[in-house]
């Protein structure tokens, strides 16, 4: 079956109209069969990559070369230190205390999103009134997280507090506490805070993904006489297994990364109990003028997420496999 | 006697109220103390007839709408190139593009704050808006490129033949097909560059500039509420709260299906 190829398998009409528009008549024979080049496309990208250029790519070279010298932010002379920066970081109690708030804020996106699944499952059942409650439950998450930091900041307050009015009115004075002035509590009631503003989030995600998610499986299972709890454990949960990744990760992003209500509500202390690393970072930069070192923790910052990015598609990869 | 199906339901339903109502106390506190005596509902005007307030809004207002626009401008632009046309590089362009998303924001505070000193942006609105666009285009260029790859070429072939351009194509078939997506895209800058604190808190200088988020908090200093000792009179914080909080609210009730399905869909994507 040699020979030109057969006119009824080629491409459609379309696609050969297309191509004759693409070369000018008048071309030579040797241009007619290639495939466009479309140059202007490149001005289509061209404010995209401006951006980009001007406040993503710039700025990232800049701090790494920034975070191999001193520099106090002003003066002219910047003077090279190499790694040295990068040598004192494992030395540095904030940043070890950084790292182990980052892990209490993943901790407690673990407990929101246990929370939220549970709610999620409870609203997946046609509740009247259940579209209300979430979006009431979705409200603080769409609210400026320095609005909510400074809601809880007042809810804390030792003395005038609505938590401690409410603990002393209840006879338990004994429990009433300095939640934010405490070093080994504020961490927690910072982490409170965390899950507070951000289960309406993981709740709408869940949600969302149960009611995109087969219902025969679950139809399957009961009509061969699984509990509802038999029917939890061994068809919701593991069909949500995506879900629970992407969550997790945005969780750990963010936990790495949280700022303003640490900032807010404790400035990062007592003491450094409840630092971040972007806390570092302002500091380093706006308190102690060592722009080097602030650089070197916040590149320190990139690394860590980019590692624990690349856990994440391992991870899915995994998933897909099986 | 119930039937076992209604007292589930019933129960299910007293549940919802009873966790929704523990999750809402914080709300309903706040919005008690907002109105409490000598002021009352009067604290409300207090707040709405100062004169920063209007400022507030003013600047988040302007930056947020400067935002959303050049946001969507660059990434409908790129996310049609990288969807709808050939052109060399195309792939290595979009790798590129996406590295942005593993760089977290604390990797730019000092060089940004730099970078707009050495322009001299320092304290003005452009401070916050190319910043904030320029970290969500790649986003949001991914986000608009996957929707319209779901879009048939058949429909700019067809277009070409008529004597569309590139362009025309762009702006008379792509931007209507496209509009769902554009909604997600203005819906998640609207929440990232209205709420933003970080930046207004490195970038601007005088408080007539400042952003609502910035103005919560130094209300909050004013009051006292922000230490843990001294004197504290918080007098129209709470009502300054809601006030400033209202707008958010607002725009989430009226679109809340978009908000919602926006969110979910950047996080799920």
């Amino acid at each position: 079956m040699s020979g030109p190829p057969d006119r009824l398998s080629g491409p459609p009409d379309e696609v050969l109209a297309q191509d004759t528009m693409a070369v000018s008549r008048s071309a030579p024979l040797w241009q007619r069969r290639r495939p466009r080049v479309n140059w202007g496309a490149y001005l289509f990208l061209l404010p995209a990559f401006v951006l980009f250029a001007v406040f993503v790519a710039y700025p990232i070279g800049f701090n790494t070369y920034l975070s191999l010298h001193n520099w106090n932010g002003i003066s002219d002379v910047w003077e090279w230190v190499g790694l040295e920066h990068f040598g004192r970081l494992p030395e540095e109690r904030t940043i070890r205390l950084s790292l182990r708030n980052s892990g209490f804020f993943f901790a407690g996106h673990l407990v929101n999103m246990a929370i939220a699944l549970l709610l999620a499952v409870l609203l997946d059942n046609p509740i009247p009134g259940r579209n209300l409650a979430r979006t009431l439950i979705f409200v603080p998450f769409v609210v400026a997280g320095s609005i909510v930091a400074v809601t809880w900041q007042t809810i804390y307050d030792p003395n005038t507090g609505a938590l401690n009015n409410s603990l002393r009115r209840l006879g338990l004075d004994a429990l009433a506490q300095t939640w934010l002035a405490d070093p080994r509590l504020a961490i927690w009631s910072l982490v409170v805070v965390g899950i507070w503003a951000g289960l309406g989030f993981n709740l709408v995600v869940y949600l969302a993904s149960l009611q995109a998610a087969d219902p025969s499986l679950k139809d399957a299972a009961r009509i061969d006489g699984a509990s509802p709890g038999q029917v939890f454990r061994f068809i919701t949960f593991p069909l949500l297994r995506n879900t629970h990744l992407v969550l997790m990760m945005l969780g750990i992003i963010a936990a790495v990364q949280s700022f303003e209500v640490p900032f807010i509500m404790t400035e990062g202390g007592p003491y450094g109990a409840t630092t971040t690393l972007a806390i570092d970072v302002y500091k380093n930069v706006f308190n102690f003028g060592e722009f080097g070192y602030g650089a070197a923790v916040s590149l320190f910052t990139m690394v860590i997420l980019v590692l624990l990015i690349l856990l994440q598609r391992l991870l899915l990869r995994e998933q897909r496999i099986d | 006697m119930l039937r076992r199906e209604d007292r589930v339901r019933a129960l299910n339903f007293v549940l919802m109220v009873v966790v929704t109502t523990i999750l809402m106390l914080p709300v309903i506190h706040a919005f008690g103390r907002s109105i409490e005596p000598p002021g009352g509902l009067g604290n409300y005007l207090r707040v709405l007839t100062d004169v920063r307030l209007p400022r507030f809004y003013f600047n988040s207002v302007v930056v947020s709408a400067g935002t959303i626009l050049l946001t969507v401008a660059c990434a409908s632009l790129a996310g049609f190139a990288f969807s709808k046309l050939r052109f060399p590089f195309k792939n290595l362009l979009f790798i590129i593009l996406l590295i942005t998303l593993l760089v977290p924001f604390t990797t730019m505070i000092i060089p940004l704050f730099v970078l707009i000193r050495g322009l001299d942006l320092y304290n003005t609105y452009f401070a916050l808006i190319l910043p904030l666009a320029a970290f969500g285009v790649p986003f949001h260029t991914v986000l608009t490129a996957n929707y319209l790859n779901s879009l048939p070429n058949e429909l700019i072939d067809s277009a070409r033949i008529d004597g569309c351009s590139d362009l025309g194509v762009f702006w008379r078939i792509m931007m209507p097909l496209s509009l769902p997506v554009q909604a997600v895209v203005v819906v998640l800058t609207f929440l990232g560059s209205w709420n933003n604190y970080i930046l207004p808190l490195i970038m601007l200088k005088d408080q007539q500039m400042h952003t609502v988020p910035l103005a919560a908090v130094s209300w909050a200093y004013q009051a006292g509420a922000l230490s843990q000792f001294g004197e504290v009179s918080y007098d129209t914080l709470f009502a300054a709260l809601f006030l400033l909080a209202a707008p958010t609210l607002i725009i989430f009730l009226l679109f809340q299906r978009v908000f919602i399905g926006s969110v979910t869909s950047g996080a799920i994507k």
